[in-house]
């Protein structure tokens, strides 16, 4: 369950930064070429990402040997509670639920991505309560669900 | 927030003549042989030569010394004083200092409690384990940082220029000695400019999105304190009880906003240093203009607010809704007579910030740590607009 939502999230972000121009200025926040792994304890659940000229790959665990950044979930529950929109990343670093391996910078601007994919993935009555003010949207959701759907190999 | 965690295993030692007590808790802690850390600018204040003077007197071994700590702590530094610990022979450290004297001696801890060479392998929040036990002693020199109590470090990685946070409890020394003695001789400029810092913590950690109940009770406390002694103490400089109640301001603060973290000022301040901007003066200039801007989702909290920053009176003369406004305008008040008594600006652009400045300080901002913990989001823009506001 947690490897096939944190699976979505990746999607998500490749069709974000497809649509959104504000995650393709998040995105060039970020080092030129890096590394960033999600992993949920205890059982390491995880999904590695590699950003390289603006395009984000999907690794396999014998495409990388570093890790520039991970952000890691100490406990499967917290990790569900954010990735079904449940409770915002931010607020799950506020609670301590999560270690920062790298530099918490980065993390933060990862943050933010994550927040305005949150805001695309999940209805208004669901995001509207984890974001004051809540990320505006550039593109419309049908467009990003159709991408996200029909976009091919993003 | 359903769950928060507080952490503070720090002794205080506080009062005068606190200083002494460093050669009882150094030997309760096994410790004979400090590496003291200090700077250039305490060195030649003679603050320095009086510390040592009476860790002399009370059989004190103070042979090791580094006193050339840059402004900015750098990963450079930190590795070169590590490397100095080991071959020197000692056994403690004693950080004597303000901020960044303080955060070069949390960062030679974590290296050599983890027994690495290179402060860079150690970046993240929340990731070391407690490690080897270094003896260690924080004696704060100015009354704003509270970074004594603070898990935290920011440290200048000197490769990429950017200011690197270090997150860990590991990173809180064994105690934390305030002594007003320390304190005679600082400016009253800087008085006023690092009490204005801690109260930006004491603010910042009653109502950010960390907030939890231990932090607002030692927020409130601090906020009293510094209201009620820092025009005190500056208009009877003379006078060690103001200061030592300002130090314990600060103390009180940085406990606070370790657990409850800081927000929006912070992260622009941080951003501003980078332009050399200091930060007492970044956090005394933006707090204002931040109170305006997190106002509307703030408005409950900025009005308990008011009842601690002006007392019961005034509060109960202000109507209920126009509270969070009075709060705003009475911390601006405040912050403008520091200002008008001490002397220091309130304009960015008398510390060399242009209008050209603004989109990178901007993206730094929202970049930084603390920009997570704000309690209202905030974007380039709204950065952009407060810092013209402070231009
Ligand atoms: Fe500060």
């Amino acid at each position: 369950m947690i490897k096939f939502v944190l699976n979505i999230l990746i999607r998500a972000i490749k069709v974000g930064l497809k649509l959104d121009t504000q995650i393709a200025q998040d995105v060039l926040c970020l080092p030129k070429k890096y590394v960033i792994k999600i992993n949920v304890l205890p059982k390491n659940k995880s999904v590695t990402i590699k950003l390289e000229n603006g395009k984000i790959t999907k690794l396999k665990h014998w495409q990388y040997e570093n890790v520039d950044l991970m952000v890691e979930f100490k406990d499967e529950k917290s990790a569900k509670e954010v990735l079904l929109g449940k409770t915002s990343l931010s607020t799950s670093f506020c609670e301590h639920r999560i270690k920062i391996y790298g530099s918490v910078n980065d993390a933060i601007t990862l943050t933010r991505i994550v927040n305005l994919i949150e805001c695309y993935l999940f209805p208004k009555f669901i995001y509207s309560k984890l974001f004051t003010p809540q990320p505006k949207m550039e593109e419309s959701k049908l467009k990003f669900y159709l991408t996200f759907l029909f976009g091919g190999k993003l | 927030m359903k769950y928060f965690e507080f952490t503070n295993n720090v002794k205080i030692c506080s009062g005068e003549n606190a200083l002494v007590n460093i050669v009882f808790e150094l030997q309760f802690l096994n410790a004979f042989k400090p590496l003291i850390l200090s700077d250039a600018g305490l060195k030649k204040a003679g603050t320095v030569k009086k510390v040592l003077k009476i860790l002399n007197k009370n059989n004190l071994d103070v042979s090791r010394t580094y006193f050339s700590i840059p402004p900015d702590s750098s990963t450079s530094t930190i590795n070169e004083i590590a490397e100095f610990y080991k071959t020197c022979g000692a056994d403690s450290i004693i950080a004597l200092g303000g901020g960044s004297v303080i955060d070069t001696a949390k960062g030679v801890k974590l290296v050599l409690s983890q027994e690495k060479d290179d402060i860079m392998t150690l970046t993240g929040n929340e990731v070391i384990n407690a490690g080897k036990k270094i003896p260690f002693v924080i004696v704060p020199t100015t009354c704003g940082t509270g970074s004594e109590c603070t898990t935290v470090a920011v440290i200048k990685n000197d490769v990429t220029h950017q200011k690197m946070e270090f997150i860990s409890s590991t990173l809180l020394p064994d105690v934390a000695i305030l002594d007003p003695m320390v304190i005679e001789t600082l400016p009253p400029k800087l008085v006023a400019t690092t009490s204005l810092d801690a109260l930006t913590h004491a603010v910042e950690a009653y109502s950010c999105k960390q907030n939890n109940p231990i932090s607002t009770g030692l927020a409130i406390t601090a906020i009293n304190l510094i209201t009620q002694n820092l025009f005190m103490s500056l208009n009877h400089p003379k006078q060690e009880v103001y200061k030592l109640n300002l130090l314990n301001a600060s103390t009180l603060a940085g406990m606070a906003f370790s657990n409850s973290m800081v927000g929006i000022v912070h992260a622009i301040g941080h951003a501003l240093g980078r332009y050399n901007v200091p930060h007492g003066n970044a956090m005394a200039i933006l707090l204002p203009a931040c109170i305006k801007f997190n106002l509307n989702v703030m408005a409950e909290k900025y009005s308990e607010l008011l009842l601690y920053f002006k007392g019961p009176e005034f509060y109960v003369s202000i109507l209920e809704d126009e509270r969070p406004n009075a709060f705003y305008k009475e911390v601006k008040h405040f912050v403008e007579m520091a200002s008008n008594i001490t002397g220091f600006s309130l304009k960015l652009s008398d510390y060399g910030i242009t209008e050209q400045d603004f989109s990178e300080i901007a993206t730094f901002a929202i970049n930084d740590g603390a920009a997570a913990i704000n309690p209202k989001l905030f974007s380039r823009a709204d950065v952009i607009e407060i810092l013209k506001q402070c231009l």
